[in-house]
Order: C-alpha cells, then structure tokens, then sequence
C-alpha cells in the first residue's frame, strides 16, 4: 500500500468496507430488531465504535445508517436498531443469509473509563446498545460501575438478557412505571456525588445529562446519534455545533465530552 | 500506455477518475480506507480565504435516489489547510486540485495566489456554482458578466491550469461553457448540484435549515449527461470537459465519457459506496477490453459520431 506515514498517523484506526453475511435478524422489542452479523476477519473495535450499514444494494433508501456496535463476539457484531424510516424497515426485512455493506469501525471519540471514580453509564431508548460494549469492558476491568437504562414501557426494553448473560447488573426506569422505576433514567443523578458520567439516548436525556453534570461539576460524556451521510468525515452532514465551531459527530465523535458540545 | 492515462491542460492523470469537491474532505479520511493514490486526482472540499463555519443544522436530507445537501462550505480557510492538512497529503502519489471559492473576485484571487506556491496543488475547480451560501458561488455561475471577469482576472496571473465548474440551474449551459472558452478557462466541469427543497410534513416547514439544498447523488445523472451532450456538440474541439453528477458504476461513468468527458468524478457516490471509484476505474478497464479498444479516449464524445453529418 502507498500510504504516506503522516497518514497512518494522523488516526490509529483504519476503516474497512465489508460485505457482512447475516447470520440472525430478529424482532426484540416492539420497535426493536437486532441483528448480527457473520465477521470473517478481526476489527478492533472499542467502546463508542460504531458502523455504517447499508441494507440493500438500490439507491432508494441512498445513503447507509449508523449504528452503535452493541457487542462483538468471536465472529459476530451485534446491531440492535429501531424502525425509524425507510432503510431501517428494509434492514428488518432482510433474512439469515442475506447480506449488507458495512463501514467500520467509526468514530475517534470513545467511551474511555475512570479507574478511580464511580463510573455510571445512562442509556434512553436504544442508547443501551450504544453503551453495551462499554459495560462489558468496565466489567472486564473490574472497575466501579453501576448502569442505569430508561425506557418508554415494559414493551420497549430491550438487552436485559445480554446484561444478565455478562452479569451485569442493570437499573430500569419507565416513563409509565410498567417496569422498574417509574421515572427518567437521568432521576439516577440526584443523589450522587464525585462520579463520571457516560450517557447515551435521546437528545433531550443528553441535554438534562448536560445540565445535571454543569451543575454537579461531573465529568460527563454523551454519545451523540446525528443521522449522517458517510459516517467517516468527508459529508459535513453530522456536525454539531462546539466552541470551535461545528465538528464532526462522525470522527471527532460520536463520544464528546458533554461541555464540548452545543444541543 | 495505460489504456487509462491522460493528458489535459498540460498534466498527466493516471486515470479519468476522480473525486469530486465536497465529498471527500481533503483525502484523509479516504486514505484510511482504500489507497486513494489509484485515483486520478482529488478535487478538495472548497477552500475560502478564511475559515467558514458552515450553515445550520439539518444541512443533508434524502430523497428519492438522491440527497439534498447545504453544507454551506464549511471549510478551515486556505492557510489552515496548508499547514494543518497538506502535510498530511503531500506524499500521496496523486494529483491534488483545490476547488477554490470567495465572495468577491479579491477573494477568489487571493486563494489562487496562496495555492501557486503549493507543489501538489496541479489546478483550481473554480466553485461559482455553490447554491447554498449567500455571498459568492452561484452568483458569479448566473451571471455571464461577473463570470468572464473573474475568469480573466485568474487567468492573467495564475500560472496552473483554471477548471470552472458550472451550475445546472441555468437555462442555457452552453452560454456559459462559451464564455469560460472566450475568458481562457482550461476546462469546465459539469455539472454541480442543482436545487432543491424537501419538506418535513410533520413539523410542516421546509427540512433543511436553509430551506434549500443542492441535489445530488444518482437521480441527477441523466441531467448531467444532457449537459456535458450539449456542451461537447457546440465547443467539444475547444475545451475539455470533467463530468460529475450522479456516477457511482462504470457505466455511469462512460455515459459521461461517451457524451464528452474527458474526465469525470465520482461524488456521492463516495458516502453510500467508499469503493466506488475503485470500482469504475476497473470497470472501465474491462470494458475497453471487451470492446477490444487501447484507450478510453477512443470513447470521448463517442455517441456524438452518428450526428456528425
């Protein structure tokens, strides 16, 4: 490869563009579907990853959509998705042996754990797959951890088996008390002193996470979801706006520091 | 020679496949997927004398195969990207053309002068076809007047070859084509983005931030290949023309060689399928060899040959 070595240094990571095989796709919740995906080769991939898939090979959905890497194992990448449009209601459609195009790993902002403070990790909606991995490497290193996850109702969660699969154990509110308690995940806050913050899900969790750690003096750090074009860099599609002006969510993220970024 | 290798403005390309500004940064982020010293050339995000921040969000929405975009040509500024980007390309063996925008002709003029002295800088894409900032761009594509100044303002000091690329939302392409001829340009490159407007009928107002976008992507290709077709039946013998707009195959790509292009580039087509100028570039290499032909250039323009009378 002609690579020039500035190049090699300017990131660690490389990206690869793979036709992947699925190997599972399924309904999971009441919006939620989750698939996996046959990987033949290693990937590095960290804690706030995530990859751009493409469910189809036609121009109509265009574009392929980001989603977080909610787990990987051995041969297979974990994707959990909700129906939101036309190419996640495709994705669903596809079935074991199909395939899709996939760029990954993405991102340059990551989820990086503290070794000496409490580490709590927020989820809303189908942000828990976006702090999945996360958690397994916090249980991986035997750090102070505790997990916190949010949903609508009882319908729409999803991973407690995985959690319980890693023995990770997990604190659920509901926004009608259908399951776990009855309240928003960020409630979890309240009474917590000297911890840092790791915060994935709606916009709306992310900017009371903002207010919340502004006010507390927590170290936060959310992970954004802006829908996106490419996925590595070159769209300007995802920005959001921070001191510097607006950055990328794709490569500068999508993990920021939540007092970098503008909601 | 390689069946694929061309001469135009007094450069050597090691192929006609290139990628098109604005959709694919400055080559960074490419070259951490694929070796883009295959390509041809890279045209670079738009360059403005200082940085601009760009335009509001939600600047990219799709549509029907196609999207909208208004990124407003965020860009670091010309002397951020010289010292903070062009170290990092420098030594990638391809060809590196700025595509260059102001909101005056001093504006215009001031980056070029910046670039002469940039080795791996080979031309300029003149941007007077952006639809999506208020000052400059498009406003200098519309009119034939402030066009043929700028041009020839350029043109009587810069000493490396001036590509303009030409806006689709015009009546007549050709007017402009000729007066890029009459003011010196090098080439011309058709066609940018042509604008457009979604509407989000939830919330009940337009989607995009700016209201309206520039449509790109494969829904545009068939406009493209009209333009180039006009362009190439008037002034083909006068002037090289790049196609752009809606390649992502091959054969999108010879659609625009056999219309008249002497080049193209790939653009969009670089978000939904990284390795697509990969792709065209083999795929035009097999297809000269199933037609058993010993160079692409025996195809510029070719549809043309059964109207020549």
């Amino acid at each position: 490869m002609n690579f020039s070595l500035n190049v090699f240094n300017y990131y660690n990571i490389f990206m690869k563009d793979l036709r992947l095989k699925v190997l599972r796709n399924e309904r999971v919740g009441k919006h939620t579907y989750l698939m996996i995906l046959e990987l033949k080769e290693h990937i590095d991939i960290k804690p706030g990853h995530f990859v751009m898939i493409k469910p189809n090979d036609t121009f109509d959905p265009l574009n392929r959509r980001a989603f977080a890497i909610a787990d990987v194992e051995y041969d297979s990448l974990y994707i959990y998705y909700d129906i939101v449009g036309k190419g996640t209601s495709i994705m669903s459609s596809l079935k074991e042996g199909d395939s899709v195009d996939t760029l990954m790993p993405l991102g340059n902002g990551l989820f990086e754990p503290s070794v000496d403070k409490l580490n709590i990790v927020l989820a809303g909606g189908i942000g828990i797959s976006g702090v999945s991995l996360f958690c397994k490497l916090l249980k991986a290193k035997n750090l102070n951890f505790k997990v916190y996850y949010g949903a609508r109702s009882k319908e729409h969660i999803v991973m407690l088996d995985w959690f319980e699969k890693y023995g990770i154990p997990i604190e659920i509110y509901t926004d009608d008390g259908s399951f776990g308690k009855k309240g928003f995940v960020t409630d979890a806050l309240e009474n917590l002193e000297n911890a840092n913050i790791y915060a994935c899900g709606p916009t709306p969790m992310l900017k009371s996470v903002q207010a919340i750690s502004k006010q507390k003096g927590f170290d936060s750090y959310i992970s954004l979801e802006n829908p996106m074009a490419c996925g590595y860099g070159v769209c300007l599609g995802c920005v959001v706006k921070s001191k510097n002006g607006y950055i990328r969510t794709c490569v500068e993220g999508p993990v920021f520091k939540s007092d970098e970024v503008m909601l | 020679m390689d069946k694929l290798e061309i001469e135009l403005f007094g450069i050597k390309f090691k192929n006609p496949v290139w990628v098109a500004s604005g959709t694919f940064g400055y080559g960074v982020e490419g070259a951490k997927i694929y070796d883009i010293s295959k390509l041809g050339a890279v045209v670079t995000k738009g360059l403005s004398l200082r940085p601009r921040e760009g335009n509001p969000m939600p600047r990219i929405a799709e549509t029907p195969c196609g999207m909208l975009n208004s990124i407003g040509l965020q860009n670091p500024g010309v002397e951020a990207f010289i010292k903070k980007i062009y170290p990092i390309i420098k030594d990638i063996d391809t060809h590196f053309i700025a595509n260059v925008f102001g909101e005056t002709e001093e504006e215009y003029m001031e980056v070029i002068r910046i670039l002469e002295d940039v080795p791996k800088i080979v031309a300029y894409e003149l941007n007077v076809s952006c639809p999506n900032v208020k000052k400059g761009g498009v406003v200098f594509g519309q009119d034939p007047v402030v066009l043929r100044s700028l041009i020839e303002k350029i043109k009587a000091f810069a000493k490396k070859p001036l590509l303009v690329k030409l806006s689709p939302n015009v009546t007549d392409i050709t007017e402009f084509a000729k007066i890029c001829i009459e003011a010196k340009a090098d080439g011309i490159v058709l066609i940018n983005t042509l604008v457009g407007m979604k509407i989000d009928i939830y919330n009940e107002r337009p989607f995009l931030a700016t209201k309206t976008g520039g449509l790109s992507g494969p829904a545009i290709l068939p406009i493209a290949v009209r333009m180039i077709w006009q362009t190439y039946e008037k002034y083909g013998k006068a002037i090289p023309i790049i196609g752009v707009g809606g390649i992502t195959t091959h054969i999108d790509a010879l659609e625009h060689i056999l219309a008249g292009a002497s080049a193209v580039q790939v653009g969009t087509a670089n978000f939904y399928k990284p390795l697509s100028p990969l792709d065209v570039i083999e795929g035009i290499k097999n297809h000269l060899d199933t037609k058993n032909l010993k160079h692409f250039k025996e195809l510029i323009g070719r549809a043309h040959r059964l109207d020549i009378k």
